[in-house]
Formats: structure tokens, C-alpha cells, sequence
């Protein structure tokens, strides 16, 4: 349908002015889709890397077995860590743990209460016995010292009490241990993936999607949430909250741990994990290989295939873990 | 407050019904579909800004509320009709992971589709190339956005306000193609987006 207007035109339609300022707000517009309002990021970030490191193979109590394969997984991600320009503070148990208490949860504490007030990122990684499975925002980690006691075990709560103390603006938690998804929290979203996960239980997008009106809710809450940055920290985790991790002998690592080391590993001259190709490995980036990784792979406990699926948190944020560039 | 927003309410209201008291409305159904390159901007009360890049497509179907035609004295130029919208706005968007801050962090890339109704107003010109239609138009539009952080199984939702300004020709009976300014701003967990691009489009007038 065509209609015509049925006024006068008035001069300033006419005018080139006019036009020549719809002219002006298009380039404006392409200046600020397309032009770099941010220096590049050709060279390494220069922040400040503090790293806790920890790995427990010998635990003191002889009611809990010992691990095989979590020193190695320590001291492969210190190497990693370290060689990217992280300063590491590497604690393990590999044995004589009675006598060393190197891992005891009063050794944690202190590694955490002396960790560089300048640190800009933090990290802290912990492979050893986890425990939960009883709510999804209940876990524990445990220390070399664990008793019984509910005292010397090592909570989600007490650890975001330790994490609160460290001043670094960015920080990050990589746990590989059964039960860690209890750690993270996604405060503005909802994950597709259980926490007592098995092959092909993912939700679908429309089954998300019917959850909207929660997904707008969890936004909302975030937005309200204070002055607590939940952005702030990124917390990734081997299993979910009700799911066992595994150490694999073929391998002679953690099977999450693993694949986080294969993702830093080079490839024809590129991380293997990086897949922006930025030569920067980020926490999101690592995650997703190791996670597609495991969910590729079958992990066989005794005679059955046992399924798991990595974890990572919510918020807008990511963190540079291998930054290559410059190198 | 309340009663700001009741008097806004009420002003709008008799605007409308001025206009199509005062002449004879006509009315058209619009659809059209586009997409830009677009540029975001994330930032968060306790950290910096940073561009994310990526694109835009959306669809809009609106009806179009026209005064009535009137043939002008041949010797006069013709101006402008008024005209108002009412319709709704579909778009999916995704964003890359912006640049990198300089305390080693980025914002997650994101993806998003978001839905709302929208309103506008616009012009039509006289014809000034080769006697085809354009109009500019001005579009809002509140948005409920479904969203995933790219790369994670972690969904989310949001809610954005958007502002378009759109120049369209038409190049054949019925159909035109235009440009667009849209700006959208984005409040998304802890921190605020603003999109902007410039699009291109096609629409169809019935």
C-alpha cells in the first residue's frame, strides 16, 4: 500500500544538511562497530600470577585410601603454571605424610594467609579425596590431616571464607577431586548438565528455555547481589556434586587434570586447547577441552562405564591461564 | 511516580487517538528481516570495559499506522506523513569474547535470542529517488533475551532495552532494503552490555 503525505515540505528536509547528518550518524555508527576503541593485545599481560598448588597422594588417617596420581597431577600443573610466568606455591604429600604433615589443613591456611597481597590473579588448584553428594551446594575437600572430625575437613563455605581474604581481583578455583561441582556456583545461570551426570541427560535448549522465568530470576539476583563481585571468582571442577573423579594408571594423572594439561600442550606451534588461536589459553578454554574430552572418553570402575562431566561457574567474566604471546 | 507514568501513559494515549480522529488512519502490515555487524561493550561496577565483536539478525513484524492520503496541489512539494508502529521484534545475537583487560581477564563471548514488542514512529518522504517511497523510522523495544555463555552448558536470561533508527527505500512494489542504527543496552548478570552496529535489511509491505 502507498501512501502519500499530506503536508508541505518544510526546507530542512530538503536541505543537504539533513542529509549530510544521517550520513554523519552512519559513519559515526560503522566508527563504532568496526574500529578498535582499545589498544591491541598483541603482548603477554604483565599482571601479577600467584599460584597454590596443591596435590595429596598419602593421607594420615589409614582409613582413607591413598591416591596414586595426584602429586604427579600437582607437579605437571605447577610446571605448566610456572613455565606461563605464575609464581607457585607447590604443596604435596607423596608419602610419610604422618611424619612431614605437608598437607595438613592448618599447612592450607597458612599457604592461603601468605599469598602476595599485589597478586592481581590467583589460583588455586587441589587434587586429592573430596567428599559430598548430599546437597548441590555442599562439598568438601581433604586435607592429609582428616580425622573425622567435621573440624579437619575443608568445606566450600570455609574455603570462600579463605578465598574472601585474598585480595587479587581475579581467582581462580580448579578442583579435581569426587564431588567438586559442590564448589561451583553459577549465581545467574542454570547448567545444562546435572550433577549426577550421565551420557546424554543434558537438558535441551528447550527444556532451558522453559525455565525463563528462573533463568530471569537468577539474572535479576546477581545484578542485586551487593558488592560482592561474582564475576570475580571462576571455579572449575572435574565431577559434579554427586559424581566421582578418576585417576587413570594408563596415564599416570587425573583423567580431568590430564586433559587441563593436554589443552596447554602444543600442537603444530598452537595450544591444543586454544580455540580462538589468540595464543592465550583461558580458564573457559581449558575447561571446554577437557570437558568434551572426558565426555568423549569412557571411564571404565569396576567392570561398568562411569560417566562425569566437568563443571565451570557463571559470570561474565575469564581469566588468562597460558599467555603465550610474546614468547 | 506512579502518576508520571500514568500521565505519560494518558499523553500517548490521546496523541494516538488525536491522529486518528484527525484524519483517516490507514493501517499496513510490515514485515522485514536484517542483520549488522555489531560491536559490544561489557563492563562491571568493579571492573573495566572491553569491545566484544560479533553480529545480529532480526525480524520485525509490525503494523503501520498511516494519517490518510491526500493528492497535493501539482505545483506544491509534498512532506512528510507521520506515521506509528506497533509490532514485535525477534533477534538472536552473537558475541565474541572481548578484548583483554589489563589485570588478564575478558568478558565470555555470549549468544542471546531475544523477543519483545515494539513501538516506533516515523516518517514518510517524498519520493526523492525516482518517486519510490522512504521512510525514517524510529523503533523501541523492550527485550526478554534467552542466553548462553558460548562454549559452557550454562544458560541464562536477560532483559535489554533497544532504540533503532532505520532509513528504508523502497526499490519495487512493496519491497524496500535500509539501514539501521540500532543500540541496545544489555543488563546481564553483574555487569552491563551496550550493543551497536549498523545493519542492513529487507522489508516487505502488504
Amino acid at each position: 500500500m502507498k501512501v502519500t503525505g499530506s503536508l508541505r515540505a518544510s526546507s530542512w528536509l530538503r536541505s543537504p544538511a539533513w542529509w549530510a547528518a544521517l550520513l554523519g550518524a552512519a559513519i559515526l555508527a560503522l566508527l563504532l562497530a568496526g574500529c578498535e576503541l582499545f589498544p591491541s593485545n598483541a603482548s603477554a599481560l604483565s599482571e601479577k600470577k600467584y599460584a597454590i598448588v596443591i596435590g595429596i597422594n598419602d593421607y594420615i588417617d589409614p582409613g582413607i585410601n591413598d591416591l596414586n596420581y595426584c602429586v604427579a597431577d600437582a607437579n605437571s600443573i605447577s610446571t605448566m603454571l610456572a613455565s606461563a610466568g605464575w609464581t607457585v606455591k607447590l604443596i604435596t604429600a607423596q608419602s610419610n605424610e604422618s611424619i612431614n604433615k605437608y598437607a595438613t589443613k592448618s599447612k592450607l591456611k597458612a599457604a592461603f594467609d601468605n599469598v602476595p597481597q599485589d597478586a592481581q590473579t590467583f589460583l588455586f588448584y587441589y587434587s586429592g579425596h573430596g567428599d559430598g553428594g548430599y546437597l548441590p551446594e555442599e562439598a568438601y575437600i581433604i586435607p592429609s590431616d582428616y580425622n573425622g572430625n567435621f573440624n579437619t575437613i575443608i568445606s566450600s563455605e570455609e574455603l570462600s571464607g579463605w578465598l574472601a581474604g585474598i585480595s587479587a581481583n581475579n581467582k581462580v578455583v580448579i578442583l579435581d577431586s569426587c564431588f567438586s561441582g559442590g564448589f561451583v556456583q553459577a549465581p545467574d545461570s542454570l547448567d545444562a548438565v546435572p550433577g549426577n551426570y550421565t551420557k546424554g541427560n543434558k537438558s535441551s535448549p528447550l527444556e532451558m528455555f522453559l525455565r525463563f522465568g528462573e533463568l530471569l530470576s537468577r539474572n535479576w539476583e546477581a545484578r542485586v547481589s551487593g558488592p560482592n563481585d561474582p564475576s570475580a571468582l571462576l571455579v572449575i571442577s572435574a565431577a559434579g556434586w554427586d559424581e566421582y573423579s578418576y585417576e587413570k594408571t594408563d596415564i599416570g594423572h587425573g583423567l580431568f587434570t590430564y586433559y587441563l594439561l593436554d589443552a596447554a600442550s602444543s600442537e603444530n606451534g598452537k595450544m591444543k586447547g586454544d580455540a580462538d588461536g589468540d595464543n592465550v589459553l583461558t580458564c573457559l578454554e581449558a575447561y571446554n577441552y577437557a570437558s568434551q574430552k572426558i565426555d568423549r572418553s569412557s571411564v571404565w570402575n569396576n567392570g561398568s562405564s562411569t560417566d562425569f562431566f566437568p563443571h565451570i561457574s557463571g559470570g561474565l567474566r575469564d581469566f588468562a591461564l597460558i599467555d603465550k604471546r610474546g614468547n | 511516580m506512579g502518576k508520571t507514568r500514568k500521565a505519560g501513559l494518558a499523553g500517548l494515549l490521546l496523541a494516538l487517538f488525536s491522529f486518528a480522529a484527525s484524519e483517516k488512519a490507514l493501517a499496513s502490515l510490515q514485515i522485514d528481516a536484517g542483520a549488522m555487524y555489531a560491536s559490544a561493550w561489557t563492563w562491571t561496577s568493579d571492573n573495566s570495559m572491553a569491545r566484544h565483536s560479533g553480529f545480529e539478525a532480526n525480524m520485525n513484524m509490525r503494523w503501520l499506522f498511516f494519517s490518510k492520503s491526500v493528492t497535493n496541489p501539482s505545483d506544491a512539494p509534498v512532506l512528510p506523513s507521520l506515521f506509528f508502529s506497533a509490532g514485535i521484534h525477534l533477534q538472536f545475537l552473537d558475541m565474541g569474547a572481548s578484548n583483554w583487560l589489563a589485570d588478564g581477564s575478558r568478558y565470555r563471548a555470549w549468544n542471546a535470542l531475544g523477543m519483545g514488542p515494539e513501538a516506533g514512529m516515523g516518517m514518510e518522504l517524498p519520493g526523492i529517488l525516482q518517486g519510490r517511497r522512504q521512510t525514517v523510522f524510529l523503533a523501541i523495544a523492550p527485550i526478554a533475551n534467552f542466553s548462553k555463555y558460548t562454549d559452557t552448558t550454562l544458560y541464562n536470561a536477560y532483559w535489554s532495552g533497544f532504540l533503532r533508527l532505520s532509513w528504508e527505500a523502497e526499490f519495487a512494489n512493496h519491497w524496500a532494503v535500509g539501514i539501521s542504527l540500532p543500540v541496545e543496552i544489555a543488563g546481564r548478570s553483574d555487569g552491563t552490555s551496550v550493543i551497536a552496529g549498523i545493519g542492513v535489511g529487507l522489508s516487505y509491505a502488504f
